[in-house]
């Protein structure tokens, strides 16, 4: 599966994905503590200057951004129509300067690098963030394994039915899909315990697992 | 039942979600949050997985979309989303496969699991955790971040209660068919 990200080398794409996460996590609370109109615009004209500064292609800003501005622009209306101009422009400034950024670190930054960032946020949790860890990052990819995987099935499901003169109903659809998915599971759970999954985690200490 | 096998379901289901989400949007009413089969999947996951692996289930897809995967219906993913207007309804999925999976375990796990009252039984499970709790959480941050008060946002919200409450009663007779054939909770 693509991801949002898109290479190049500009100063926001050789920034680490920690301090890009802790940063993005430091504004949204900032932002909330303000409603200076004055200073909220400097964010966000500052927040588009970032974005920019990472050369995004139009057809990449458009893609992720297209159903969100509209959504922002809905809100905006609302707020100015019914509570008051002076929220609608708190409001839309607020929201604008979030996304702006975080659409910039997307942009920039690798989902692997991204997950190692998480990952790394977990360390000073001891043994059991570090299992946690682990465990989000297995997840990540086998998720982006399973989908073509789930997709295959659903396209199969739906000629299964087609065959037997069915009309595709989500009913019919959703049953055998989640059958098939759980069964698949044993298989794949049977198939990782005979290769001694999981390996020992790079932790010497492990109490007894259950 | 091995906890390996445990752990594969989650990102199988999470996968789930993210396929469902494939599927074209339908834009409806005035809020412009388009409907969708993801929150199908979501009370899928919590009703059969059960509240944890649930939850972990639409935890995995939250974090995908953090990381500029595009796994929401549209295409949509990335940072920008969880700042958007709408990041509540998204959030609240992660509670929302929880309480489905607390409410629907103890029927599944009964004697009588394929009664009329388990059946509603867990209608009630994916209505309260399914829509309820995604609700709640969706109206709050629609109505604080966005700023158009709460009780407003609850108002744009009921143009999706129709669809929602079609997907609560779907999940709950898919999970009630797919014990039938395939015990979800381990044989007591």
């Amino acid at each position: 599966m693509l991801s949002l990200y898109s290479p190049g080398g500009t100063p926001l794409h050789r920034l680490p994905a920690g301090p890009k996460l802790a940063g993005l996590l430091a504004l949204g609370i900032l932002l909330f503590l303000t409603r200076e109109p004055l200073a909220l615009g400097a964010a966000a004209l500052a927040a588009l200057a970032l974005l920019l500064s990472t050369r995004p292609t139009l057809q990449a800003l458009a893609r992720q951004l297209a159903v969100t501005l509209l959504l922002l622009a809905f809100l905006v209306a609302a707020n100015a129509w019914l509570v008051s101009a002076e929220e609608a422009r708190v409001v839309g400034l607020r929201l604008l300067t979030l996304i702006a950024a975080a659409t910039a670190v997307t942009q920039t930054t690798r989902p692997s690098a991204l997950v190692a960032a998480i990952q790394a946020a977990f360390a000073p949790f001891g043994p059991r963030g570090r299992r946690l860890a682990f465990g989000l990052g297995l997840g990540v990819a086998l998720v982006l394994r399973f989908v073509p995987e789930v997709l295959y099935r659903i396209v199969e499901q739906r000629q299964a039915l087609a065959a037997r003169g069915l009309r595709v109903s989500p009913l019919r659809l959703v049953v055998p899909l989640t059958v098939r998915l759980l069964r698949s599971a044993d298989e794949v759970g049977a198939a990782l315990d005979a290769r001694g999954w999981p390996p020992d985690l790079p932790e010497p200490k492990r109490g007894p697992r259950p | 039942m091995s906890s390996t096998r445990d752990l594969v379901a989650v990102p199988l289901f999470a996968a789930l979600i993210v396929a469902l989400g494939l599927m074209p949007p339908i834009p409806l009413g005035f809020l412009p949050v388009p409907i969708t089969l993801q929150t199908l999947g979501v009370m899928l996951a919590g009703a059969m997985l059960g509240p944890w692996r649930g939850a972990a289930a639409a935890l995995l897809v939250v974090l995908l979309v953090m990381l500029g995967l595009p796994v929401l219906s549209g295409g949509r993913g990335g940072m920008g989303v969880l700042a958007g207007p709408t990041a509540g309804f998204l959030l609240g999925w992660i509670p929302g496969a929880f309480v489905v999976g607390l409410i629907a375990r103890p029927i599944l796990a009964g004697g009588n699991a394929q009664s009329l009252r388990s059946l509603l039984g867990l209608i009630v499970a994916c209505v309260v955790g399914g829509i309820g709790v995604i609700y709640a959480c969706g109206i709050l941050w629609l109505g604080l971040a966005g700023g158009i008060g709460l009780g407003r946002a609850a108002v744009g919200s009921l143009a999706f209660l129709p669809g929602d409450l079609i997907k609560a009663a779907i999940a709950a007779f898919a999970t009630r068919a797919v014990h039938r054939v395939y015990r979800l909770t381990p044989a007591s």
